[in-house]
């Protein structure tokens, strides 16, 4: 680290700048502070190297490219802007040294720690190639070494498989040491080619000589292709694995996750060989002596964010659950991540269709599992009907139970069976949270149609999507109603400390978050305490609104009961969690946002109503036509991934909104929090003669008469 | 830990102003998830007399579940607004009358009681209205430069504050820069006599001449991530109130109706939330 210079800018983007970092040939890399407060690091291209359109185009695709890696072992890139003067381009921060600095001497990593390190490389180039990319300057500087585990950095020459326009193939682009021979010899290289470089750097891990020796860049080039590599003092085992991956011809080395297997697993405890932790945690520590870069008025034009969210600099926005409240997930100069093989072949009705299969997770005793089942049933049917599909599949079911362990048990069960591609959780927060970690564990992407805890909220840390928003942004699709429709003078939010936990998110959206345009006022009624206090209250200004926060249906017929007979006049609102007999009873007149359709009710959901009366001779219930929307997304997905295997199918469903019967299927590309904005998956509906009837998509609250 | 992916946790827990959600006034103006300004309050809209500042901040309604479910009032609730708590030269924190530059200054206490094994966690939060920003932001750098002082504070006749250090955490990315100035800083409190010290929190944000600041000194009984949660709890309560308050210049001061103009009323602060509140 070194401290920055007279000419150093102050910021870049927003981005306060703190220390250099490094710089080279191309430009200079900075630890810098974002407008959110993180420290990144952030790479600014030579204004001189931008003058080269061609340039841009290929700097533009290279963030594009970066952003669209999710691994653990890959660093994400935040944001870049390929248009300033200089381009820049910021990607979360690693405080760590890098392996160029850790294998001064040889001995220093034992067989086991480079095993550990070379699955963890692996299993990010997986994700590299799952991706459809090649790293292509696999090499010790562009390995960081983090307290739990090594990131692989700088997709800086990355690009996709065969796209060679943006370079003239041929020229050698890379580091010689790490080189495969097809590299080499300038040739079109692909994900083996990644592989031999991983192989190389294992090699100077273990001996501390790289394998083709030093001195001039031709000489190595050329022992690279011609001799074989010098791998004394590489243990046995590990020999045999590494040279398979020094294989000359790129056939005969293992692919990344077939080497992530041989070498086993990664364990992030005791990864670091000894010595090596306290300089790791040494360098970690050296950010936080760092001053912190003052303040400034964010500079210039904004930058563009990467993927596509176009900031407009307005007021401070509301980041809880979040960002995606912020993002218009639609974009579009982006494309579509649609890659290779099967692409070619999409309307050929050629016979050899990838097998897929969607396992639902549910228990048939949850009232909401039979329509769940029956809508994904029908969209698989539908699927394997359409003679242009290029993948089949196959639904299975899963039982949970009911229970967070029957949850676990089944998501542990699904994962260990590799013909499992995707899994929809179909249950309460009860249960589907339990089958987020053995879904991470195994790589296997979760859809979540229905659960809404705030539990979910991390999902960037997990293979799950959840579709839906959860209860951080409480039952919006009433707060809009009260905000375009009532309009009081003034909103009661009633915070039920029966359900403490969960009422409180829906009193802070509507209170702190400022989500209700009108005034607010939040009464407690605590768990032992009737709602005949409130009541009374309420009763002095009969005209106000009142939103009850809780989630129990009897807490919620009781709040009904005695607003009833306290003669309240204004509206009353609450969110989908009341819904059951209790608070139906005597709910009349309350409106109640929900995360499900009734496909019945409205016109873009009719044809999907009607499919499902003539194959189940009744009508599809709550949540049938979101099971339906998460079978046809998944499907959408893996039409796309071909045969890369189930963990590119997650970064696929991230990358672009998709357009469902019920909603738009967007992500927020930090966040990945269900986005918002339109088309939200949120409806409005009426109690009336005991029952909830469908009153509105959450777009149309307020628009029709 | 560093280098992780982000924890969505806190960024959710960040509370953002403005509208621009689905629910919001205008859902199509929102194109952006990008926190562009932070909570801040005018000058011009701050109370200026110290009548309108002990109103201002007897005003602010700052619930116990600000800070996570569970939180309740301590007994006595609110100190003396006349009077602050001062880092003396001897690194010992004693309450003293209010200097010519500080307007009011108002600390309440929370507790989350004792349960199920995990001791009870104990804060305080204090809101400070300053003549000016000049002198909120002496205030700001008064307190890192107090905490350089004296990385042992002694709070009262049993607590020690010790370890305190100035953080600015890369395992907390994505925390957003709330306000215009913010100190985080964290040690561990320790009573006289006993062998075992816990976390201690100190988040301390300015909103304009205002400072809202919050300690939080953790029972034993938590795993780390219990008490790593018990911390970013506590940032995001602070978080609200500064939101609060940008919100009531927002509304234009209608709500400082109260001018009681009081340096009366509340009781001595209960002894051990003393150097809380800087």
């Amino acid at each position: 680290m070194e401290r920055l210079l007279p000419f150093d800018p102050p910021a870049i983007g927003g981005h306060r700048l703190a220390v250099r970092l490094g710089a080279g040939g191309m430009g200079v890399v900075y630890l810098a502070r974002s407008p959110h407060g993180a420290w990144c690091a952030l790479k600014v291209i030579r204004a001189e190297y931008a003058d080269d359109p061609g340039f841009r185009a290929r700097f533009r695709r290279e963030a594009e490219l970066a952003s669209r890696l999710t691994g653990w072992w890959t660093v994400p890139v935040v944001r870049a802007d390929a248009d300033a003067d200089s381009p820049w381009l910021a990607t979360a921060y690693v405080p760590g040294p890098s392996l160029a600095e850790a294998v001064a001497r040889p001995g220093l990593w034992p067989g086991a720690q480079v095993r550990g390190l070379g699955a963890a490389l692996a299993e990010a180039l997986d994700g590299v190639h799952a991706a459809g990319l090649v790293h292509r300057d696999v090499k010790p500087a562009n390995v960081l070494l983090a307290v739990d585990g090594p990131r692989l950095i700088d997709f800086g020459i990355a690009r996709a498989v065969g796209a060679t326009a943006l370079t003239a193939d041929g020229s050698v682009v890379g580091s010689p040491g790490y080189l495969s021979p097809e590299q080499a010899r300038g040739r079109t290289v692909g994900p083996p080619s990644d592989v031999f470089s991983l192989g190389c750097v294992l090699a100077l891990t273990v001996t501390g000589r790289a394998p083709f020796g030093t001195g001039g860049a031709a000489a190595v080039l050329y022992r690279t292709v011609h001799e074989e590599p010098d791998l004394d003092g590489v243990p046995a085992g590990l020999d045999r694995i590494v040279r398979r991956c020094l294989a000359k011809e790129p056939e005969q080395r293992p692919g990344a996750r077939e080497l992530l297997d041989v070498l086993g697993g990664f364990t992030p405890d005791g990864w670091l060989p000894e010595g090596l932790p306290a300089r790791v945690a040494a360098r970690a520590a050296r950010v936080l002596e760092l001053p912190v870069p003052e303040p400034t008025t964010v500079d210039g034009p904004s930058s563009v964010t990467v993927p596509e969210a176009p900031p407009s600099p307005t007021r401070r926005r509301l980041l809880v659950a979040g960002s995606a409240l912020g993002v218009t997930a639609a974009g579009g100069a982006g494309a579509w991540w649609q890659w290779g093989r099967n692409r070619a072949s999409a309307n050929t009705g050629s016979v050899h269709r990838t097998r897929h299969v969607i396992a639902l997770l549910g228990s048939p005793d949850d009232p909401f599992y039979a329509a769940q089942e029956r809508g994904a049933r029908l969209a698989v049917e539908q699927h394997n009907q359409d003679a242009g599909r290029t993948v089949d599949l196959v639904l299975r079911t899963a039982d949970d139970r009911g229970t967070a362990a029957g949850s676990a048990d089944a998501a542990v069960r699904l994962a260990d069976d590799p013909d499992v591609s995707v899994a929809i959780a179909t249950g309460s927060n009860a249960t589907a949270p339990a089958a987020l970690t053995p879904c991470k564990k195994a790589r296997l992407t979760l859809l979540i149609t229905r659960a809404d805890t705030e539990k979910l909220n991390g999902v960037n840390t997990t293979t799950a999507l959840l579709l839906r928003s959860t209860q951080t942004l409480g039952p919006h699709p009433v707060l809009r109603y009260l905000n375009r429709v009532v309009e009081p003078a003034r909103t009661v939010v009633v915070h039920d400390l029966a359900t403490e936990a969960d009422s409180l998110p829906t009193v802070r959206i509507a209170t702190i978050y400022g989500k209700l345009n009108n005034e607010t006022a939040v009464e407690d009624v605590a768990a032992d305490e009737d709602f005949t206090g409130f009541a009374r209250r309420i009763a002095v200004r009969p005209r106000d609104a009142v939103l009850f926060a809780g989630t129990s249906p009897s807490r919620a017929a009781a709040c009904a009961r005695a607003l009833r007979n306290a003669g309240h006049k204004g509206a009353r609102v609450a969110g989908e969690h009341v819904l059951a007999a209790p608070f139906l009873a005597v709910g009349e007149g309350w409106r109640i946002g929900t995360g499900y359709i009734d496909a019945n009710a409205d016109s873009r959901t009719r044809a999907f109503a009607a499919a499902f009366r003539s194959r189940y001779e009744r009508a599809p219930g709550p949540w049938a036509a979101e099971a339906y929307d998460a079978v046809r997304f998944a499907a959408h997905g893996l039409a796309s991934i071909g045969d890369d295997g189930r963990s590119a199918l997650r970064p696929g469903l991230l990358r672009k909104p998709w357009q469902g019967i019920t909603r738009v299927m967007g992500f927020d590309a930090v966040s990945q929090y269900f986005q918002v904005e339109k088309d939200n998956g949120g409806f409005l509906y009426r109690v009336t003669g005991g029952t909830a009837r469908f009153v509105a998509r959450a777009d149309d609250i307020g628009k029709q008469t | 830990m560093a280098g992780r992916r982000p924890v969505v946790g806190v960024a959710v827990g960040e509370p953002k102003k403005g509208s621009g959600t689905s629910t919001g006034p205008s859902p199509s103006s929102s194109a952006s998830a990008v926190a562009d300004e932070p909570y801040t309050l005018a000058e011009e809209q701050a109370p200026k007399t110290r009548g309108e500042a002990v109103a201002f901040v007897r005003g602010l309604d700052v619930r116990p579940d600000y800070f996570a479910t569970g939180y309740r009032k301590r007994n006595p609730f609110e100190s003396d607004p006349a009077q602050w708590a001062v880092l003396g030269e001897d690194c010992l924190w004693r309450r003293e009358a209010l200097p010519e530059t500080a307007l009011a200054s108002l600390t309440r206490a929370f507790e989350m009681p004792e349960q199920g094994g995990k001791e009870a966690v104990y804060v305080s939060l204090t809101v400070t209205v300053h003549e000016n920003i000049v002198a909120a932001r002496r205030d700001m750098a008064g307190a890192l430069e107090s905490a350089l002082r004296c990385p042992e504070q002694r709070l009262n006749a049993t607590d020690v504050v010790r370890g305190l250090y100035s953080r600015v955490d890369a395992s907390t990315d994505l925390r957003n820069a709330v306000t215009e100035d913010d100190l985080v800083e964290a040690g561990e409190w320790v009573v006289d006599g006993e062998n075992e010290a816990h976390p201690f929190d100190w988040y301390k944000f300015r909103v304009g001449p205002v400072t809202v600041a919050a300690t939080a000194r953790h029972g034993a009984g938590r795993s780390k991530e219990e008490d790593t949660a018990v911390s970013s709890d506590l940032a995001k309560g602070v978080g609200f109130v500064a939101a609060e308050i940008d919100n009531w210049g927002a509304a234009g001061s209608e709500g400082a109706a109260d001018d009681s103009g009081g340096t009366d009323g509340a009781t001595d602060e209960p002894a051990e939330t003393k150097g809380a509140e800087q």
